[in-house]
């Protein structure tokens, strides 16, 4: 089962208070998106609004990240790393050198600012062909990092691909499936769509989208950023198991712990075989289905 | 002869039905599973089945694996190492150290039964995460090593988490990521091809079909299958058709011929023929050669194995005419 219930992440501009629809599009995740504006006069005045704002969206029931930018890494955790963050999206990463700086700079923050020590955690997102290259050692660089995030925009930019959005052919499977497997590997989840409808940022074709969405899972991805609030739903119903899969997973379980009984553990149903990693996988996927329910019901309790 | 195992056939060594019945499926490449389809309760008796099941399924003129416990690895390779054993399936494998482990095992229980050291191979299976991060490694870990699958499968599709039977595409770097790795290797690479499928049945004759045409245009000559309703089609499919014979030796021929005459580039029947396809009827030829070997060396087991046990029923035997 993924460690962590992330479905949906969405993207919003900093502003302080945060936007009433941020709060209210249900998502698991979201994440603080600085803008282009870095100038000191913005930081010196947005400072002392940004921890309150986070508290209180924190307190709305998602999961708070803020995106960095590798250009003005230090000012953008200076400004934004406050408690009530669960974590920070290193966008566009190259290097495990890169991840071991920014965890060291959050070491700091969480002394100085009193979050707990190595609680903040990282979603490194792969956004270059170099960095998809050293996902695996990226992928393994701390103790803090959480996700490997298939940052879809940058990579069209960075492999200079033009931006066809067509469901069979997306250019990026191979690099997307090398950064699902490399961070698989090293024990943390990814997040992406197996579909280049992420670069379009607008509001997407409902049935496109979940079509995207229900690939995106069976690939493997456990969630994918929202640039629009229109995606959450989606999101949120698409990267977990069915009901008609936790129907059937409990037929598997049923006839596997009846051939146990017989002293088969390969055992026939509907024309498939459940063997053992057939039946773990039911295991895995009921208790999923579960965990995804019991975050449904703490946004649903926060929110009201 | 080239190794010729175009069907390997899993075959659950507690269940006396399939095990009774193995050899009469004409497969060349029978597995004893000591691993997935024996529960945790039935390992040691299986194990202990290992030594007189060998010969039971060998009859058919089939080679013998083994496919042993990744957490029993010492137990089972003592009970199963035995002559008869060409192959040891080694699931789950996840760093090279894991291959090494079984390759001195293996060195040591040969000596020790009059097996000849190095002859058992070990087929690593890819079936996680970081054993396709790790294929290189796990390729290059032994000499051992001949040949070895992408990383398609139901436990890496459980390690992601994933249902096997999308109906798309969604393994691309699971399978070719691993295959890479094994052509960098020098190890024979028999993963690859993408066959639809959204049953996951594992029985259709048709897929099965559907599967020998993929693997034959590719150029991979082995596979491994679940259920004996897709011996038949991967035996036939896997090997040459006549056509395909006949068409490697007019290119030899005319290759031949066109280097006696100073030229290396032909056009016949609006194709060209030149040192690739030359190369290509080569191989073909040869596999053609091996498969007909294997299919009359099968042929011949099941007559004696027949013979001796008299009037039984008569099993079929596929055997492909070439």
């Amino acid at each position: 089962m993924p460690k962590y219930i992330r479905r949906s992440l969405l993207t919003v501009p900093m502003s302080s208070p945060l936007p009433e629809w941020a709060l209210k599009a249900g998502s698991d995740v979201v994440i603080l998106d600085l803008g282009p504006d870095t100038t000191q006069e913005r930081q010196n005045s947005s400072q002392s609004q940004i921890a309150p704002a986070i508290r209180a969206a924190a307190e709305a029931g998602a999961e708070m990240f803020v995106r960095i930018r590798p250009e003005s890494a230090w000012a953008d955790l200076e400004l934004t790393v406050w408690p009530g963050l669960t974590g920070i999206v290193l966008a566009r990463v190259q290097s495990p050198e890169e991840v071991t700086e920014a965890s060291q700079q959050l070491t700091k923050l969480e002394q100085h600012r009193g979050i707990p020590k190595g609680s903040l955690q990282i979603d490194a997102e792969i956004g270059s062909a170099m960095g998809a290259l050293n996902s695996l050692d990226i992928a393994r660089s701390s103790p803090r990092l959480c996700a490997l995030t298939a940052g879809e925009t940058s990579l069209y930019q960075n492999l200079q691909l033009a931006p066809e959005a067509a469901l069979d052919q997306d250019p990026l499977r191979f690099i997307k499936g090398q950064i699902l497997v490399n961070a698989r590997a090293a024990g943390l989840q990814a997040q992406g769509m197996s579909y280049p409808l992420s670069i379009t940022l607008a509001k997407a074709d409902e049935t496109q989208l979940k079509q995207a969405v229900h690939r995106a899972r069976d690939t493997g991805f456990k969630g994918a950023v929202c640039p629009h609030a229109s995606w959450v739903k989606i999101c949120n119903e698409g990267f977990r198991p069915s009901q008609d899969e936790l129907a059937y997973y409990v037929k598997v379980k049923e006839v596997f712990e009846d051939g146990l009984r017989r002293g088969l553990a390969s055992v026939p149903l509907e024309g498939r075989m459940v063997d053992v990693p057939v039946y773990r996988r039911a295991q895995v996927f009921l208790e999923w289905g579960e965990a995804c329910a019991r975050r449904d019901k703490e946004k649903w309790r926060a929110a009201s | 002869m080239t190794r010729v195992n175009r069907s390997v056939m899993f075959v659950p060594i507690n269940n006396p039905r399939f095990v009774d019945k193995a050899w009469t499926r004409g497969s060349d490449a029978i597995i004893l599973d000591l691993e997935d389809s024996v529960p945790m309760s039935e390992k040691e008796k299986a194990r202990a089945l290992v030594r007189e099941t060998i010969p039971k399924v060998a009859r058919s003129g089939a080679v013998i694996f083994v496919r042993i416990n990744k957490e029993f690895i010492k137990a089972d390779l003592e009970a199963a190492i035995w002559p008869g054993i060409s192959r040891v399936i080694l699931p789950k494998a996840q760093t090279a150290d894991d291959v090494r482990l079984v390759d001195a095992l293996l060195t040591s229980l040969e000596k020790e039964r009059g097996i000849e050291v190095g002859a058992v191979e070990i087929f690593p299976l890819v079936e996680s995460a970081l054993a396709v991060a790790n294929s290189y490694a796990i390729a290059t870990s032994s000499p051992r090593v001949k040949v070895m699958p992408d990383g398609w499968g139901y436990d890496t599709s459980l390690d992601l988490e994933i249902e096997m039977f999308a109906g798309f595409d969604q393994y691309v770097y699971i399978r070719e990521e691993p295959t890479l790795a094994e052509i960098a290797a020098g190890v024979e690479a028999m993963g690859g091809p993408y066959i639809p499928g959204t049953t996951g049945k594992v029985d259709q004759k048709e897929e099965g079909k559907a599967l020998a045409t993929a693997l034959h245009d590719a150029h991979i000559h082995e596979s491994i299958i679940l259920h004996p309703a897709l011996v038949e089609p991967l035996v036939a499919g896997l090997a040459p058709t006549t056509k395909e014979i006949d068409w490697a030796r007019k290119v030899l021929d005319i290759y031949e011929r066109l280097q006696q005459e100073g030229e290396s580039v032909a056009e016949v029947d609006g194709k060209v023929i030149d040192i690739y396809e030359y190369r290509n009827a080569h191989e073909l030829l040869e596999w053609a050669a091996s498969c007909a070997a294997k299919d009359r060396h099968k042929a011949r087991a099941v007559a004696k194995a027949q013979s001796e046990q008299g009037s039984a029923s008569s099993p079929s035997v596929n055997s492909k005419q070439t």
